[in-house]
């Protein structure tokens, strides 16, 4: 591995305290939202998150970005600790890490301009004179494929997959090193999917940016990622390199997941191979958190939690059967 | 093909959904803007369209009725005060005070109410809650008897009328801009400017702040017509602006001791006010009508 890490998480937990009272407050029980999860991505790499809503994918995300403090474990960014940054490293390290989310329709400010929107993050690091943020703005409106009229806009005048490349035009505005992408695709059409989708490719390589996918959908996330991760109720269960994975998975849950893909044959039984619900990230089942709905579940399961192991180079599950 | 589809929709008699019929059912605004129309024209005119001098008393035609009546002049339009005043004249000059103690007025609420409602509303928790319960204690306190303490301590005049409804007003704005601010800070663009880079002050300013213009449009037109009616009280009670200058509350006033025999003294500064109240509160339905994106959409 010649290539270097970028981002590397190291046992992040984050927990949502649940209180009681008005004045006195009482802590009486945490979300556990994301509980202990560790992974790596290289420079220039892209890693894909995914899992059931609610299993902590786009909380992972919002403390990766700063949006919010970890409860515990430490977040590194090119080896440095982002909780141990001071105000203006703080700042500074934001022109590393930009965003996408997922819904274009909530994502762009209703009462700015295109060229103000895509400019915003460069005026606040104050980067350029206005007549170079300009002309950065039309050179990214073209490499997102929207045209230098645009830039006169509000937002209310384009369609989802516009807006979508005007908020990537945004993301790539300071020259990041690495974009999280929280769920891009969900909200667009099918065949306005593929053209971001293939937006994304293109510049990744162009700029070798390194991508944190977040989705539920394993197709999108097949297509660009060189690693996976797979989410359940706020652990990671199996994190592979991505042809690993989809040719050889090993959680159950895994398993149950990729099963569940929707195949274009309507003669296709489907297979419901998952029962029940996903329990309640208030109160997690003991031992394992998937036992309860895993068909194959042994009695070491319910008691002892599993760690993470490395079965084959770069392949990680956490669970009992290997 | 542009026929297939012709034949297609008229076989299946489809008709396109009529999306102008929706749209009118917004409110007219004419009767409000009218009314608002003719008391920014006395306001801005009242120099130029006034026929007399408002303070030039003359005693020999004291309480003159208007024109129409029995015993009144084609020179006195609305008659004469009881110092020979010209009542048209006093009311033209009088929207001017109006319109300064009510634009004043919400001047300062205003900007208590914003600063205070954007900070409670963006930063939450223990400040939130501190704001909010001074709110609550400040509305408590009926705003009249605060008002009759400043004027007390400070002397009546018009500025003590809009810093003591200016101080009295904030929690309405501070509640609404709160409220406000509390949906739109989880909003994906104000998550995105912080990852920018943004400090809270730069989201407050430049992505919340804009965001919140409409609500406070519609709320400061309808709470001007309740300042006037309230400033008009204050100097009706003595309060407020002090005689000789022209005030619509002063007037009714000045009034009320000749109500038996000089009705029109009462009348039409009373008219005035309920004019212009009026149209301030009909414009203000209007505007909420127009500004609100879920009515658009209808």
């Amino acid at each position: 591995m010649s290539k270097k890490k970028i981002i590397s998480v190291e046992n992040l937990k984050k927990y949502f305290p649940i209180t009681k009272g008005f004045i006195f407050t009482n802590v009486i029980g945490n979300v556990k939202a994301v509980d202990n999860i560790s992974f790596d991505i290289l420079e220039g790499q892209t890693l894909g998150l995914v899992g059931e809503s609610g299993c902590g994918k786009s909380t992972t995300a919002n403390v990766l970005l700063g949006l919010e403090p970890p409860t515990s474990g430490q977040i590194k960014f090119q080896g440095e600790d982002i909780a141990q940054f001071s105000k203006t490293q703080l700042f500074s390290f934001r022109r590393n890490i930009q965003a996408v989310f997922q819904d274009p329709f909530r994502s762009l400010s209703p009462r700015k301009k295109v060229k103000q929107i895509i400019s915003e993050p460069m005026s606040v690091h104050r980067v350029g004179l206005r007549e170079m943020q300009y002309e950065r703005v039309m050179e990214l409106l073209s490499l997102v494929g929207l045209s230098p009229e645009h830039a006169e806009l509000y937002p209310h005048e384009f369609s989802g997959g516009q807006r979508q490349r005007i908020a990537i035009a945004r993301a790539l505005s300071l020259n990041p090193k690495t974009i999280i992408l929280d769920e891009p695709l969900s909200a667009l059409d099918v065949s306005i999917q593929a053209q971001i989708l293939n937006l994304l490719i293109d510049l990744q390589k162009k700029f070798n940016l390194t991508f944190l996918i977040i989705s539920h959908d394993l197709a999108v996330v097949e297509h660009i990622s060189d690693n996976i991760g797979v989410m359940y109720l706020g652990i990671l269960a199996e994190i592979a390199p991505s042809d690993k994975l989809y040719s050889n998975p090993k959680h159950p849950y895994t398993v149950a997941l990729l099963e569940s893909v929707p195949i274009a044959d309507p003669d296709a039984k489907v297979e419901v191979s998952l029962e029940g619900e996903v329990p309640s990230p208030l109160n997690p089942p003991p031992g394992c958190r998937f036992h309860p709905r895993c068909p194959k579940a042994k009695a070491e399961c319910k008691k002892t939690e599993p760690e993470m192991k490395e079965i084959t180079s770069g392949h990680f599950v956490s669970c009992h059967l290997y | 093909m542009k026929e297939n589809g012709q034949d297609i929709s008229q076989a299946l008699s489809i008709t396109p959904p009529d999306v102008t019929e929706k749209k009118l059912k917004v409110r007219k605004p004419y009767l409000g803007l009218f009314f608002l129309g003719v008391f920014f024209f006395m306001v801005i005119f009242a120099d130029l369209i006034s026929p007399y001098d408002p303070f030039a008393s003359d005693l020999s035609k004291g309480t003159l009725p208007p024109s129409w009546q029995e015993g009144g002049t084609a020179a006195h339009l609305l008659g004469t005060d009881f110092l020979g005043r010209d009542q048209l004249s006093r009311i033209i000059h009088g929207s001017r005070m109006s319109l300064v103690v009510s634009v004043g007025c919400i001047l300062i609420y205003g900007t208590i109410g914003i600063i205070l409602g954007l900070i409670s509303g963006f930063f939450g928790g223990k400040t939130d809650m501190f704001i909010m319960r001074l709110s609550d204690i400040w509305q408590s306190v009926p705003g009249l008897i605060v008002i009759l303490l400043l004027v007390s301590v400070i002397g009546a005049s018009a500025k003590t009328v809009i810093i003591s409804i200016g101080i009295t007003g904030w929690p309405q704005f501070a509640r609404v801009v709160r409220g406000e601010c509390l949906s739109l800070k989880e909003r994906d663009f104000v998550r995105l400017a912080r990852v920018a880079g943004c400090s809270n002050f730069q989201i407050m300013a430049s992505h919340i702040f804009p965001n919140i213009i409409n609500t406070l449009l519609v709320l400061s037109t309808i709470q001007i017509a309740g300042i006037i009616v309230l400033s008009a009280t204050l100097s009706f009670l003595g309060l407020g602006t002090q005689p000789p200058s022209c005030d619509w509350g002063l007037m009714l006033a000045e009034g009320r001791q000749y109500i038996t025999y000089a009705w029109w003294l009462v009348t039409f500064p009373g008219i005035a006010i309920a004019i212009t109240v009026i149209g301030f509160n009909l414009t203000g339905d209007w505007l909420r009508e127009i500004l609100d994106p879920k009515q658009m959409l209808r």
